[in-house]
């Protein structure tokens, strides 16, 4: 997923934006997701470990406790990680040269050869803990086309819920990505 | 902690981001989109090189948040946060901020905190401003 700069904010001039196949961000969902395994010490470590996280309540069960939790939690930004589905399982064919991650909002039908995320926010109802396994449904909010720097695309305005295998809601995203041509590029599909 | 009021300052927070610890970043949150691992294929999408994710830049943010306010911090949201530029690796990530709001949490043992945060790289960059919100121990 891109952390990069278009010109300008999400809708922030050009067309007026239009409902996207999701519709309401209350109604059904543009596309939903399973992560790929439900969140583990060893996860944790991994994740922790690559961006030298050393709270305690990471690491350590008791000191987890001792703070009033169950046991220990996931970083708190680890929770996209956790949603993401498997990139391959047994069955599917294998990965292509150049695969890239399996992102619901590639089910968005518009062009583009780029995205980037221009917008991001994660509201949390309560941390990940040991055997989360989450759910996460996609709602598209809107949709504005628009020329910037980079390229010719639209900007896509996501809400995405996080849910536990209870299906109680753990976190929400709301996100713009700008899917795009670059200008120096052919179009997709030419 | 000390009374929390508006202005103060949380710290900062630098983080050498090299290309081999951007892989091992991306690689952590499995995300193993191109522009993320490769200077070419970030070039070829329009970026000067390769680009941190947005897990990354959620990442930084919460570990200013962590060291500032201590291991029992309750993040309640990371953003919204507006991304103007690519956080490019081969260059130090800065990550700074101040409080802007305190007010009661639900809970009163708990008080809400709204922070200003900034992700800045050199040559005068910024390519990450927004907010977060924790709630500490009153």
């Amino acid at each position: 997923m891109g952390a990069a700069g278009a010109e300008g904010g999400a809708g922030t001039e050009g067309a007026a934006g239009t409902e996207g196949a999701g519709g309401s961000p209350h109604g059904a969902p543009l596309a939903s997701q399973v992560g790929a395994e439900p969140v583990s010490a060893a996860g944790i470590r991994r994740f922790a470990e690559a961006y030298a996280m050393d709270c305690p309540l990471y690491w350590d069960d008791a000191a987890a406790r001792a703070a009033g939790l169950p046991g220990r939690i996931a970083p708190w930004s680890m929770a996209m990680t956790m949603a993401m589905p498997a990139y391959w399982q047994p069955g599917d064919p294998p990965l292509a040269d150049g695969f890239i991650p399996p992102f619901a909002w590639d089910c968005v039908d518009l062009p583009g050869a780029e995205m980037m995320s221009t917008r991001v926010e994660l509201v949390f109802e309560r941390p990940l803990r040991l055997g989360d396994l989450l759910r996460s449904d996609y709602r598209v909010v809107r949709v504005t086309p628009k020329r910037t720097s980079v390229g010719d695309g639209h900007f896509i305005d996501f809400e995405v819920s996080l849910t536990d295998q209870h299906g109680d809601l753990v976190a929400v995203e709301r996100s713009s990505v700008y899917r795009y041509d670059p200008h120096d590029a052919p179009a997709a599909g030419s | 902690m000390t009374a929390i009021e508006p202005g103060q300052s949380v710290g900062s927070h630098i983080f050498p981001l090299s290309l081999q610890r951007l892989i091992m970043c991306s690689a952590a949150s499995l995300d193993f989109a191109p522009a993320h691992i490769a200077d070419g294929a970030a070039r070829q999408g329009g970026a000067p090189g390769a680009y941190a994710d947005i897990t990354f830049v959620f990442a930084m943010v919460e570990k200013l948040l962590v060291q500032w306010a201590g291991p029992d911090v309750r993040v309640r949201a990371l953003g919204p946060l507006e991304i103007r530029d690519f956080v490019l690796a081969g260059a130090d990530v800065i990550t700074s901020g101040s409080v802007t709001e305190v007010r009661p949490a639900g809970d009163p043992a708990w008080t809400e905190i709204t922070v200003s945060v900034t992700i800045s790289q050199p040559g005068g960059r910024v390519p990450v401003t927004g907010l977060a919100r924790v709630e500490v121990p009153t």
